[in-house]
């Protein structure tokens, strides 16, 4: 799978999520004006009901924002050439962008920073090696895992390890560099035999 | 044979809780009572306990999915027919839940009105089959 396809993915998952924002809105802005127009209620029993509505749809505003804001940082990050960008925060993206891949298996993601800058040469080829491993992990990680991308520097190159939440859910990621072949320009996943740990190593920008 | 909208049985699965609330109180206002679940191994009890005419299941949820729900649906209760709901930009799931016996699907976000004719055709459709 190239590099596209991969974030293609990340696009999709996220626009199905937005999807279920609007339906979410639409049926309670749907329901307000049943409320008004098919129900015989009083006024101070609209006003109790609207109160009890107007948070939720809010909340699902909010998603919507944070799901469109999301996918306007990938669009400009995939067509702007701008140069480095930090890898911690690009892991961020990618993990709000699949957020609903990941709630399906019942799967959560953080992103663990050491404190020390890590700015990634080639922000394009990260994202779309981030969107393919972290699909493999959701199709097999067992429910209830939760995976932290450990951020690291070596030399001249960046790394997530993969480290799980229970420790024995790694175990299902054994062959996860088949899961994701094709990945693009210097991304690659290298695999520490001792820890039985997977890292994807990027390279990042020269000086950094 | 017809029934009465208010003598439909109608079950919605989704794990979106405030849609599945708020979409079962919108078609109770139009008189069509629902009963719900939140994922798809309760919906099957529920579907066992008082097999509804007509199953309105979302295609992508956590644990089972919709499409293995539609098969031990179609495979016990074939009477039962199912609406697919989709939030996803494609026809695939629905397609696929059309070959494996699913009555018809819709795409989030819906209109009201559509879904309450889809339904109205499903229940003539279960009475047939049942």
């Amino acid at each position: 799978m190239g590099a596209a396809k991969h974030l293609g993915k990340v696009s999709a998952t996220a626009m199905h999520d937005m999807l279920n924002v609007l339906a979410g809105i639409k049926e309670t802005v749907g329901l307000m004006e049943d409320l008004l127009c098919r129900c015989k209620l009083d006024a101070a029993t609209l006003q109790a009901r609207f109160k009890t509505m107007v948070p939720a749809m809010l909340q699902q505003v909010g998603k919507g924002v944070m799901l469109a804001e999301s996918l306007n940082r990938l669009g400009h990050l995939v067509s702007d050439d701008d140069g480095p960008a930090d890898a911690a925060d690009l892991a961020r993206l990618v993990a709000a962008l699949t957020g609903r891949r990941a709630r399906m298996r019942k799967v959560s993601v953080h992103v663990e920073e050491t404190g020390s800058a890590c700015p990634a040469s080639d922000p394009q080829g990260l994202l779309s090696g981030l969107g393919a491993v972290l699909d493999a992990c959701y199709a097999t990680l067992p429910p209830a895992t939760e995976l932290r991308l450990a951020l690291g520097r070596e030399d001249r190159s960046g790394l997530f390890r993969l480290r799980c939440t229970p420790p024995e859910a790694a175990a299902t990621l054994a062959g996860l560099d088949q899961s994701c072949p094709g990945l693009p320009g210097d991304v690659t996943l290298r695999r520490d035999p001792a820890a039985g740990e997977w890292s994807l190593v990027f390279p990042c920008a020269p000086g950094a | 044979m017809s029934l009465n909208m208010e003598n439909w049985k109608v079950l919605l699965v989704d794990d979106e809780e405030e849609f599945v609330s708020t979409l079962a109180e919108r078609l109770a206002i139009r008189g069509i009572q629902t009963r719900t679940a939140l994922d798809g191994e309760t919906g099957l009890r529920r579907l066992a306990e008082d097999p509804p005419h007509v199953l309105l299941l979302d295609v992508m949820m956590p644990g089972m999915r919709g499409l293995d729900v539609l098969r031990a649906v179609k495979r016990d209760h074939p009477a039962v027919q199912v609406i697919l709901l989709t939030g996803q930009g494609s026809t695939k799931d629905g397609i696929e839940g059309m070959k494996e016996g699913a009555f018809d699907y819709m795409m989030k976000p819906f209109n009201i009105d559509g879904l309450v004719a889809k339904i109205g055709e499903a229940v003539e459709q279960a009475l047939r089959a049942g």
